[in-house]
């Protein structure tokens, strides 16, 4: 039965959660949160305790949102009850927010009594938080640079990942990227179930790209060796040095299409065959099908179902998803970091689009925007481009060096560069932005009426 | 001629973003005319000064630098003292710029051997201490420096060593005394990336002087159109409180 500190806790919550809104700040802010962990620090896992299908919890720098969505799908179409955080609430305060706003006045879960939790966490908030959550399984995406003013390094990062699920009892399954060497390499000294994803790359070049994180070994940092890459530092690797190497995974896709239009991949999930179709653009994603898919046979979901599932899962915010505004198709593209960024990049069609560039440097974008400077954007094919956001004159120098020189500077908000990007013509514009500015950016084309589905602003 | 940029252990120094400043230097080469290439010099590869004009070492994560330490008391230190001696231009950020000093001692008190072509020493405070973060300035000469810090080690400068610059904003080498990076002949080290060189040109111009100068390239460097630069420069400066005309 809730005490009377989760009662306060509740009701605090609730009142700032009406003051925030009467200041006209629409959907989740992480205030809420805030004071009701003040009051009930204990407040989120005695929630998080109420989801009594057990917790899925994913973390990773890239696809988290993506493969969050996917298995929240999956389960429900498997007819069970889900509960799920939107794309940034993945800290503690933004989490609980959230999950306020599914309990009633006296601190009650509203949620069905065997509801699965799905939750997005932030790559440090799970370090913090695992023990306590104590979850059914943890999806780890894949670990590529962020922003280095708030994880620290990756090295530090994958030690904490391992230390952390060591902690818990009982252990989670452990659904993690084979491709990536230091997650592989959690999985090898983890002593609970683990369901490895990857990509058949024996097609594919046979060397990490000069633009990725790390290509060293995890064990005893001697240079690795690779027969096949997917992108950056995913793919087959070898350590000549202690003889770490990649394994099969129990679920693996060869992928036969990825662009901006979509993917098709063929699936191995433990030896039965399945393909995928989906809307989502590049081999990225092909990893969040994969790690959707891997999640699904972890908990017992059907592959053949799960597969129909993803194929028909929609791009989430920001990630290629298609608007049209006067008689232009305009694509968002969030980049969040380096690999992604590249990634993103490589996808690009190679004529007939003109370009949007928004980097913004406000926390969330991290303040820090060197890492502009290891995104290849010597790769974007000639065509019109524009540079917005509050660092504009750092994105025009980046792409002057790149060899795109004439770039047109548009400072301001969004939408005067995003007009100066429609009027130079054309059918079609491509959007790459930082997460400020695409929430932004889509803050306006909702007011403009360009969309029109409903859309919480975060 | 062939301008020679040496990339100083690019597999383990390389967290933030100083690819930048070898893509400026390149670029920079080639707009006027001179040929320009990288070489990437691992730890193990054996380099002479006759290889190289200016070296560029960034910053790394603590296992990597422990790594860098250990080849710069092997080969690749004695390459490069071999370099320095002979006037090669070496640009040292922010990790790479405290393993060019005497020693670094860590968050837990270990201490790590730096090559000691700076007189400096770096000490980590200990992880309950702010790591100095943000946007930076700093006054170099009649001219002013931009950039973003991390670090959390502070650096002291020895007696005899001069600054590179003067903190105008931000954190410098320790927060404390008001200086930012160091030099010794053609030695710099800074805290400041962004990547550095690109927007800060003259700076960029002045170690490409000075490598050249040393190959007997005397007469000054074309002038290049560097609104684009000067533009990213004024952006960044201004997230410094700065505000008015360069």
């Amino acid at each position: 039965m809730p005490g009377p500190r989760r009662f306060a806790a509740v009701a605090a919550a609730r009142l700032s959660r009406a003051a925030v809104r009467r200041i006209g700040r629409r959907g989740g802010s992480a205030l809420p949160g805030l004071v009701a962990a003040t009051l009930d620090p204990g407040l989120l896992y005695a929630l998080i305790g109420d989801l009594g299908g057990g917790t899925v919890l994913v973390s990773g720098t890239n696809g988290k949102t993506t493969v969050t969505a996917l298995v929240a799908e999956i389960a429900k179409a498997g007819g069970d009850p889900v509960v799920s955080n939107p794309s940034g609430s993945n800290l503690a305060r933004g989490l609980l927010s959230h999950l306020l706003e599914r309990v009633d006045l006296r601190g009650r879960a509203r949620w069905p009594r065997d509801s699965l939790g799905v939750l997005e966490l932030d790559e440090a908030q799970l370090i913090a938080s695992l023990v306590r959550i104590g979850p059914r399984a943890v999806v780890l995406t894949n670990l590529f640079r962020d922003q280095l003013d708030r994880y620290g390094e990756l090295d530090a990062l994958g030690r904490g990942f391992a230390a952390s699920l060591s902690n818990c009892n009982p252990r989670p399954v452990l659904i993690l990227n084979r491709d990536d060497p230091v997650l592989a390499h959690i999985g090898e000294s983890y002593a609970g179930r683990v369901v490895g994803f990857g990509l058949d790359v024996s097609e594919s070049g046979a060397e990490p790209d000069e633009w990725a994180d790390s290509t060293l070994c995890p064990e005893c940092l001697g240079p690795l060796q690779y027969s096949g890459v997917a992108y950056s530092h995913l793919g087959r690797f070898r350590c000549p040095d202690c003889g770490f190497a990649h394994r099969p995974p129990e679920v693996s896709g060869k992928v036969r299409r990825a662009d901006l239009a979509g993917i098709a991949l063929e699936c191995q999930v433990n030896g039965q065959s399945v393909t995928v179709d989906s809307p989502l653009p590049g081999t990225f994603n092909a990893y969040n099908l994969l790690a959707g898919l891997a999640t699904a046979h972890a908990l017992g979901y059907s592959a053949e179902r799960s597969a129909e599932v993803i194929a028909a899962a929609g791009p989430r915010f920001g990630r290629a998803e298609r608007v049209e505004l006067d008689g232009v198709e305009i694509t968002l593209l969030l980049m969040k970091n380096p690999t992604g960024a590249n990634e993103l990049v490589r996808t690009l069609p190679k004529e007939n689009y003109n370009l949007l560039v928004l980097l913004n440097d406000r926390p969330a974008d991290g303040e820090d925007v060197s890492w502009i400077w290891d995104v290849n954007f010597s790769a974007i094919a000639p065509c019109q481009l524009v540079t917005g956001g509050s660092r504009a004159a750092d994105m025009a120098l980046r792409l002057k060096y790149a060899g795109h020189e004439s770039a047109a500077v548009a400072e301001g908000p969004v939408e005067t560069a995003l007009n100066a990007a429609l009027e130079l013509g054309g059918k079609r514009l491509l959007v790459l932005s930082t997460y400020t500015a695409m929430l932004e950016l889509r803050r306006w084309l909702l007011r403009s009426g360009a969309i029109d589905q409903h859309w919480q602003a975060q | 001629m062939i301008v020679r940029i040496g990339h100083l252990l690019p597999e383990l120094m390389n967290i933030y973003a100083d690819r930048g400043n070898v893509e400026c230097l390149i670029q920079r080469c080639r707009w006027r005319g001179l040929d320009a290439e990288t070489i990437p010099l691992y730890a193990g590869r054996r380099f002479s000064p006759e290889e190289v004009d200016i070296i560029l070492i960034g910053g790394g994560q603590d296992r990597q630098q422990v790594l860098a330490s250990q080849a710069l008391r092997e080969s690749t230190g004695a390459a490069l003292r071999s370099c320095v001696d002979d006037g090669v231009v070496v640009l040292a950020v922010c990790g790479g710029y405290q393993l060019m000093g005497h020693s670094y001692r860590d968050a837990g008190g270990a201490v790590l051997d730096g090559i000691g072509l700076l007189d400096v020493e770096t000490v980590h405070p200990g992880h309950a201490v702010p790591r100095c973060i943000g946007n930076a300035a700093a006054r170099w000469h009649e001219k002013v420096l931009v950039g973003f810090e991390n670090h959390g080690g502070r650096t002291y400068l020895g007696a005899g060593q001069s600054p590179l610059a003067k903190v105008e904003y931000g954190h410098g080498n320790n927060s404390e005394d008001g200086t930012e990076g160091a030099q010794t002949g053609n030695v710099f080290g800074t805290y400041l990336h962004g990547s550095l060189l690109p927007k800060n040109p003259g700076f960029a111009d002045f170690l490409l002087g000075r490598a050249l100068a040393r190959r007997g390239h005397r007469e000054e460097l074309a002038q290049l159109d560097d609104r684009r630069e000067w533009a990213a420069h004024a952006a960044a400066r201004a997230l410094t409180g700065w505000s008015g005309a360069r």
